[in-house]
């Protein structure tokens, strides 16, 4: 698989713990060790992310490391991607 | 506002092309039960909804949807890419094709347009989150049925992460009840 690809695949998943969490504590604003786990796993997911953006191109327009040329417009788009 | 991030929630792959599923699993992209009346349900509900824990639930899963509205996107995509016309006429896409080529149209599986006429959105909050869990477990019901139609194992994956989503949503709009008939008993 491409190395991009199996980045993409660690990032899915550390991305769908931080929503889990972040939907849980929307309905149980007061549970603190839930809230914990969010913050640690969005520091990961935010390093795992940072990484990404440094080696292939940003996944987000606003990122302040893309390189010229303008790659955000660049296939594949994550519909044409085989996992 | 929203921003979009270029990668999908959940891998969305098919192992063969087939047009005939395309034009099942199109019923999630726009039909009544599907990714976009999910979607446009929700984010349309939380405006005027009245419990703090609601709206952020509303949001929260009303953007997710969207993020499931790509997957579905992604399978159709996949599923009908460089199949040739006469293949998709004999799938039974004759009629999309001629009016949509392989582009992506919101429509359920019998070709009708997506409508708001699908969703409900009222300010008393009690009848909408009544609204979203029946949308939550007619969602789950059809995964299932679309699961029913295709032996496909990579396609089989995504719809059964879709299907569990669904499962989820459906606790959490649950608790988002059970919150406010306890703001109501305080407010009365």
């Amino acid at each position: 698989m491409a190395a991009h690809i199996k980045e993409l695949m660690k990032i899915m998943e550390i991305q769908f713990a931080v929503l889990e969490t972040s939907l849980y504590l929307n309905t149980h604003p007061f549970d603190e060790k839930v809230l914990e786990k969010h913050n640690k796993l969005a520091r990961s997911l935010r390093r795992l992310q940072t990484d990404y953006n440094k080696q292939f191109c940003p996944l987000t327009i606003g990122c302040s490391n893309f390189d010229y040329p303008w790659c955000w417009i660049d296939e594949p788009w994550p519909w044409q991607i085989n996992y | 506002m929203w921003n979009y991030k270029k990668i999908l929630q959940y891998p969305a792959n098919i192992k063969k092309q087939d047009p005939e599923f395309a034009g099942l699993v199109i019923t999630q992209f726009g039909g009544p039960d599907g990714e976009l009346s999910a979607g446009i349900r929700y984010l349309s509900q939380m405006y005027a909804f009245p419990v703090a824990e609601g709206k952020a639930t509303l949001n929260t899963i009303g953007t997710e949807e969207l993020a499931h509205w790509e997957i579905i996107a992604t399978l159709f995509y996949k599923l009908t890419q460089g199949v040739p016309p006469e293949v998709l006429k004999e799938a039974g896409l004759g009629g999309y094709y001629v009016q949509h080529g392989r582009a992506l149209y919101p429509q359920d599986a019998a070709g009708n347009p997506w409508t708001a006429a699908y969703m409900q959105s009222m300010e008393d909050p009690v009848a909408s989150i009544h609204e979203d869990l029946a949308a939550e477990q007619k969602a789950r019901a059809t995964y299932e049925y679309l699961l029913d139609q295709t032996n496909d194992p990579a396609i089989i994956d995504t719809l059964s992460f879709l299907r569990e989503r669904e499962v989820v949503h459906f606790q959490r709009f649950g608790e988002v009840l059970d919150l406010l008939y306890e703001y109501e008993e305080d407010n009365d």
